[in-house]
């Protein structure tokens, strides 16, 4: 059966001064349900893609598709909350003044009761539903990068962008959770974009990798 | 170098002089005059204008906190230069004496009452505490805005990129993230507004309706007639509410430090 492309780029180039382009033609394709890693050194241009993608960051040439719909393009931009990603980022942003539950409750639409199961499933599956009315402080850093990748994807997110989201993770977390993730994102059929500078990380997870070096990507 | 003996005790007695001319010294007057010459310390004169300061610093230190706060928010969440810059503008305000805030305060005021009068509508805004308030605000801007900038700025700009995404609006991000994480900020805010309010004379009395008294307008008015013993007590008030902030503020700044307990 052939996928539906999920998400396709075309053309993207990006500066942040308009001289050295951070992203240089940038063309790709992801299919749905894909996890691909970008693999790139610091100041590659790996985050700033992804900030192109949830659309933090304004589009200046090119064209991002999400499902065959045009998201952004140079005169043309479909704000962050309206493209259906969900996004998990290296360091710690869960709300620290709510509690986990709350947490993962936070950008799910529907009624109360509705909120709260979804929230309770979510935290199940990533095994940290022992930990509902704790609050961010009071959990390990696996812990918090567990709830924070249940609230990005408690909304149902088409694509989940992930920002290094195991750097601040000691090794044998990290391997945990990078199995925990894939086997949820594969059961969910989650189209998934990895940017990471880890190698083990991109081989553990990803279907497909793609290299960025100096904004371009490296075949 | 830490000081001993006598180096100590000398270097402490000559920290101590400032706080001993500036505020031990007369309050201590103060109160001795409130006490032994049995003046009616809380008389209705005094209980009068202690309320009207008490509700003009409110309602002034509430909305310049808000006022504040809401160009903060837009100008964060929108990337908006323009509010950036007036927000900047605004802190001038600080810098102008209550006097020529008072006079432009008041030409304005005239021009609109007489083009309300064309349409036979009376004086509204002139006299009014509208235009006191209004003063008020322009004056204390610049403590707000910098005590809820500083804040915004401890708040992480990833936790709004990761907002954004949630299919949330900005009012939603604004009283469900960042209210509550600037809790500390706006109340800060709201105390040190509130006690430059009540401090302001020169406005107040150029500004103030008709037979509207506050402690600072009555310790004034009191000086000014060498009634020394009868403007002790709104002295004295003046002082303990422009204390109970520094009060709270360090309290706040104490428990804020890891290992304490809130409150």
């Amino acid at each position: 059966m052939v996928k539906k492309t999920s998400l396709s780029l075309s053309k993207i180039k990006h500066s942040y001064n308009n001289n050295d382009f951070i992203l240089n033609d940038i063309n790709l394709d992801v299919s749905e349900g894909e996890i691909l890693a970008i693999l790139g050194s610091s100041g590659s241009g790996k985050s700033t893609l992804l900030r192109l993608i949830t659309g933090l960051e304004k589009l200046k040439y090119g064209k991002i598709e999400i499902f065959g719909k045009t998201v952004a393009s140079k005169d043309f931009s479909i704000p962050p909350n309206n493209r259906n990603v969900g996004l998990v980022l290296q360091e710690k942003v869960l709300f620290p003044h709510l509690s986990v539950i709350e947490n993962v409750k936070f950008g799910i639409k529907g009624n109360k009761k509705f909120r709260a199961e979804k929230a309770m499933d979510l935290l199940s599956l990533f095994r940290v539903d022992q930990y509902v009315n704790s609050y961010p402080n009071t959990i390990s850093g696996g812990e918090q990068q567990r709830v924070a990748i249940a609230r990005a994807i408690a909304p149902g997110p088409q694509i989940l962008l992930m920002d290094e989201p195991f750097a601040s993770l000691d090794e044998e977390l990290k391997k945990d959770l990078r199995h925990e993730t894939k086997k949820i994102l594969n059961k969910n059929n989650i189209t998934c974009i990895l940017v990471t500078h880890d190698k083990e990380d991109a081989n553990s997870m990803a279907d497909r990798i793609i290299q960025l070096k100096d904004g371009e990507i490296d075949n | 170098m830490k000081l001993k003996g006598s180096y100590s005790f000398f270097a402490m007695i000559f920290c101590l002089i400032p706080v001993f001319i500036g505020f031990i010294l007369p309050i201590i007057e103060l109160i001795n005059w409130t006490i032994n010459y049995k003046l009616d310390f809380f008389n209705r004169d005094f209980l009068k204008s202690a309320f009207n300061s008490l509700l003009l610093a409110l309602i002034a230190a509430f909305l310049c906190t808000m006022i504040a706060f809401l160009i903060n928010f837009t100008a964060r969440y929108q990337g908006n230069k323009l509010l950036s810059f007036l927000s900047s503008t605004l802190m001038l305000g600080y810098a102008v004496p209550g006097l020529i805030l008072a006079i432009g305060i008041t030409q304005l005021f005239t021009i609109i009452d007489n083009s309300f009068y064309l349409f036979r509508i009376d004086i509204i805004l002139t006299g009014s505490l509208i235009g006191l308030i209004i003063a008020y605000i322009i004056k204390s801007y610049a403590l707000s805005n910098s005590t809820i900038e500083s804040g915004f700025q401890r708040i992480s700009n990833s936790f709004d990129d990761v907002s954004k995404t949630f299919n949330i609006s900005g009012i939603k991000l604004m009283y469900k993230i960042h209210l509550p994480l600037l809790r500390t900020g706006l109340l800060t805010s709201i105390l040190l507004v509130g006690s430059e309010v009540i401090k302001e004379l020169p406005a107040t009395l150029i500004l103030r309706p008709f037979n509207f008294e506050t402690l600072a307008v009555s310790a004034y008015n009191y000086a000014s007639e060498e009634r020394m013993y009868e403007a002790a007590a709104p002295s004295i008030a003046i002082v303990i509410v422009g204390l109970l902030p520094i009060i709270i503020l360090s309290r706040m700044i104490k428990n804020s430090r890891p290992g304490e307990t809130l409150w």
